[in-house]
């Protein structure tokens, strides 16, 4: 059985000399059950403290936990029903595999008759067979994953929670590794709540990502979402990448607002125009896929191309701006369009809708 | 910051339960009783006369000539023993870590020297004499006609032989964590093999060696048995005495006095020995990355040399050995080389009932302080429990200060007053206990910092509650450290005199305070059987705790610990 996870004002202060450092201010988040969350965020933005205040490691200054409706604020980790899998799987080095995956059952008095069943069974579910009489350090970083994982799932865990399960993992197994844990939650049905400070594991694997920064929560919402409708700045430079920019406001209407960039006036229609006033400071974010290079003189903003890179499928621009600052941009191939040498003075060109704007 | 930041984070689970609390105030009650009060008594006792404090029994310490010997002889021999302790140490280590040596021959050395650790402390003084002695072997081999072992020549060889062992540990350890890349890279910068020794292996080496030096001074320094056989009437130390104040003159309060002036030097050594410890984890090794290559030997001509002098010490510390074995089985040393077992009959009948009171005494205090051990380890390594550091500190104190202290401060706090024990069993436990545990709970508290806290966070994910959690995740994966300090305390249980001394009584001997009544009534036959039967337990008990261990806990092919 799933159950669903609500964080009520949580918060966590740790006591650093004198003052009380806040790690986690005040998040309210609810996942539903089945579904599967990622935390986002820089190292140091509390993810991780919210992930083990919910096992119960941590107790939380203030603020509650419930789980499937149920106040587990003050329950003990063994008492809450909870899978939690490591960043370093946390596997007994002095037990064998089979022992390790044994331990919950047998901590729950599971009848010893039944036991060598589910370990198998668990065992073959996450791809691993035949290595119960191996110990931890006989196996692989990839095998040392699927049995943290097997020994989760043995007990069917009504929430799972995961800290960087796949920090220690190499590039391929990581790929490998993700689809795994996604077939795997997909199948059981488990509320999982998943911790990374990898934008591309958090939107490969999440039906909805939350973004943290320094202990706050900046939105939850779907991978696109964040991505099409970031709702701050953090958020729009976190997700995908974007060009950041100062502005002043100049006028707003309706549907957009009217921001002065580098002298120049800039007519925005994303982000959240809504909640600027005239005369405020606005920061402004560009996508670089939303930035446009032509011929000098007649654009937006005059620049000078800094660095050239090929990468791949496109060319990536770093360009001086000449009001002082740098833009990222794209563009074409050789043979397909217009390509800038490093040197060569460049105009800029903004997409209106693509550019974002939001109060600083 | 970061490790701060660790500490802070485990705060979660810093409520007292009523376990903890419990077990907090068992702690500290036994504390306060074992080591505190006597030490209380023990001040009290030095710094009052006729009633009120005065300083006069200190000053009564120092207007007596052969106390302010006693004082400079104490001081002189530490330093002695300190430098040619370290030397024969660092030879050792030096053979042992820089010279390619076969497996065999390397285990053979380390077997040795860890021989006088496991034997009682008189068994070098008693070798001597055997050897140099009136009479003695060797002397009527090279026929020497007289030659007196007595004084301070004989204490500082056979100090230096019961104490060397510990240099070599230390510097054994240090040379072993020394980077062989260091060393090759000042090879491949052109060094010649004496030269990067000179400027590398042994700059590097030196707070290993300072260490050693410390440790040995304070070995000396507070070593009562060597003295006691091996002084003589000329050269007095001042454990001795102290023990003859008390035990020749039935003055407490004036033996009490010289201890206290023992117990200055020997807390500003340890003082000194810790702060160099400290400063020792900044100098040597981070963990090292990547293959490491074997060391670099030592030349040739300076390897012969260092090889040749272990050797000889060597062979005299297995001559020394043979001579305590070979004794046991002779009828009178010097006079009648007959073989017989009337030596071991006499162990076995007249001195039974010391062999079976200090086995007794051992094993109760091994089960004992294990547990102890145990608790106050995973208690200061894993809880924030209110006055951690004084727990600490407090279960260490009766380990620092000098046995004769330790001793005379029992004797004071248990004769009278609310609480007497002296003559009972549980006194000498006690004593073994609070005095040796530190080694364990030191040991325990190590093995769990570098046991990962996921880990029993796990456990607690996983159902387990903090019960089973300490019984199958922390106590299997320290259970090497907790052995240790199982196997260290039986054994000084099994050896100590300094301080037990003062406290036997008809009801409760010591196998070591039968040694050295034989020893001073001249039955060094028998004195040589109690040694052999005493080496024998020691011996098959750390086999048996060893032997727990591997049943209780099974090994992994690679070791517990994963990189």
């Amino acid at each position: 059985m799933s159950l669903g996870i609500s964080l009520h004002q949580l918060s966590k202060r740790f006591a650093r000399g004198k003052e009380a450092v806040p790690s986690v201010d005040g998040v309210s988040l609810d996942v539903e059950a089945k579904e599967m969350v990622a935390f986002l965020g820089p190292s140091g933005s509390g993810k991780t403290t919210i992930l083990r205040i919910i096992a119960g490691f941590e107790r939380p200054t203030e603020g509650r936990v419930l789980i499937g409706g149920q106040d587990v604020t003050d329950l003990e980790a063994n008492a809450r029903g909870i899978g939690f899998i490591f960043q370093n799987y946390a596997l007994f080095p002095h037990m064998t595999v089979f022992d390790n995956v044994a331990y919950g059952l047998r901590a729950k008095r599971v009848p010893a008759g039944e036991i060598p069943r589910k370990v198998a069974e668990v065992l073959e579910m996450v791809g691993l067979k035949g290595v119960e009489k191996r110990f931890p350090n006989q196996l692989s970083g990839g095998e040392q994953q699927r049995v943290a994982l097997a020994r989760v799932f043995v007990l069917d865990p009504r929430v799972l929670l995961m800290d960087e399960p796949l920090a220690n993992l190499d590039a391929s197994l990581r790929t490998r590794m993700l689809a795994e844990i996604r077939r795997l939650q997909r199948h059981l049905g488990t509320t999982c709540i998943y911790v990374t400070h990898d934008q591309k594991e958090a939107l490969t694997l999440a039906d909805r990502v939350a973004v943290l920064n320094r202990g706050r929560l900046e939105q939850v919402g779907t991978p696109l979402e964040l991505y099409e409708a970031p709702q701050n700045l953090f958020v729009a430079d976190f997700i995908g990448q974007a060009n950041l920019l100062r502005g002043v406001v100049k006028a707003v209407s309706a549907d957009s607002a009217e921001i002065s960039v580098c002298g120049r006036s800039l007519r925005v229609r994303r982000g959240r125009i809504e909640t600027l006033k005239s005369g405020d400071s606005a920061g402004i974010a560009v996508r670089p896929s939303a930035v446009s290079l032509g011929a000098a003189g007649e654009a937006f903003l005059q620049g000078r191309v800094e660095s050239r890179i090929f990468a791949g499928d496109r060319m990536e621009y770093e360009i001086e701006v000449e009001e002082g600052g740098m833009v990222r941009a794209y563009g074409a191939l050789p043979g397909r369009g217009v390509v800038f040498s490093e040197g060569d003075p460049v105009g800029i060109h903004f997409d209106p809708g693509e550019t974002m704007a939001f109060p600083l | 910051m970061a490790a701060g930041f660790g500490q802070t984070v485990r705060s979660g689970r810093a409520r007292l339960d009523p376990l903890t609390l419990a077990l907090l105030l068992v702690l500290w009650a036994g504390l306060a009783v074992f080591v505190l009060y006597p030490l209380a008594r023990l001040l009290a006792s030095v710094f009052a006369a006729d009633g009120s404090a005065s300083l006069e029994n200190l000053a009564k310490v120092f207007r007596n000539a052969t106390t302010r010997k006693a004082l400079v002889n104490s001081l002189v021999l530490a330093g002695a023993v300190a430098v040619s302790g370290t030397f024969w140490g660092y030879l050792f280590a030096f053979s042992v870590t820089r010279i390619p040596l076969p497996k065999a021959f390397r285990w053979f050395l380390k077997g040795v020297v860890v021989l006088p650790f496991v034997s009682p402390p008189f068994t070098s003084s008693i070798a001597l004499t055997l050897a140099l002695g009136p009479g003695g072997l060797l002397l009527r081999l090279f026929r020497v006609p007289d030659f007196n072992l007595y004084g301070f020549a004989g204490t500082w060889v056979a100090e230096t032989l019961a104490y060397f062992p510990i240099a070599f540990l230390a510097l054994s350890a240090i040379l072993e964590a020394i980077d062989p890349n260091l060393e090759e890279a000042a090879a491949s910068l052109g060094g010649s093999r004496w030269r990067v020794f000179r400027t590398v292996t042994l700059p590097l080496s030196v707070p290993g060696i300072a260490n050693a030096f410390l440790l040995l001074f304070g070995a000396s320094l507070t070593d009562f048995a060597t003295p006691l056989v091996m002084a003589g009437h000329t050269f007095p130390v001042l454990t001795t005495q102290a023990y003859l104040q008390i035990t020749g003159m039935y003055d407490l309060r004036g033996g009490a006095a010289i201890s206290f002036v023992l117990l200055l030097p020997a807390l500003l050594v340890y003082l000194l020995q810790q702060s160099w410890v400290e400063r020792k984890s900044q100098v040597t090794v981070t963990g090292r990355v990547g293959p490491r290559s074997a060391p670099r030997g030592a030349g040739r001509i300076a390897g012969i040399l260092v090889l040749s002098a272990v050797s000889v010490l060597t062979l005299f510390i297995l001559f020394l050995y043979s001579i305590i074995f070979l004794g046991s089985f002779v009828k009178v040393w010097g006079v009648d080389h007959g073989l017989t077992l009337k030596n071991y009959a006499y162990v076995f009948t007249v001195g039974w009932k010391a062999v079976r009171d200090t086995v007794l005494i051992a094993v109760a205090a091994t089960v004992l302080g294990t547990v102890l051990a145990a608790l106050t380890g995973y208690l200061s390594a894993r809880r924030e429990v209110p006055f951690r550091k004084a727990l600490g500190f407090v279960s260490l104190l009766n380990y620092i200060l000098p046995g004769t202290v330790v001793g005379i401060a029992y004797v004071i706090a248990f004769n009278s007053g609310p609480l007497v024990l002296t003559g009972t069993m549980t006194i000498l436990v006690a004593l073994c206990v609070f005095r040796y545990d530190a080694v364990g709970i030191r040991s325990t508290e190590a093995a769990l910092r570098q046991v990962d806290p996921s880990l029993e966070e796990a456990s607690y994910s996983l159902g387990a509650g903090r019960a089973a959690t300490f019984f199958r995740v922390t106590l299997p994966l320290v259970a090497p450290a907790v052995a240790a300090g199982a196997r260290y305390l039986f054994v000084v249980s099994m050896t100590a005199i300094s301080a037990t001394i003062f406290l036997v009584s008809v009801r409760w001997s010591l196998l070591t305070v039968r040694i050295l009544e034989c020893v001073t009534e001249l039955l060094f036959a028998e004195a040589a059987a109690f040694s052999v039967v005493l080496i024998l337990i020691v011996f098959l008990a750390s086999g048996a705790i060893l032997l727990l261990l591997r049943l209780a806990v099974p090994q992994s092919p690679g070791g517990l610990r994963r990189s």
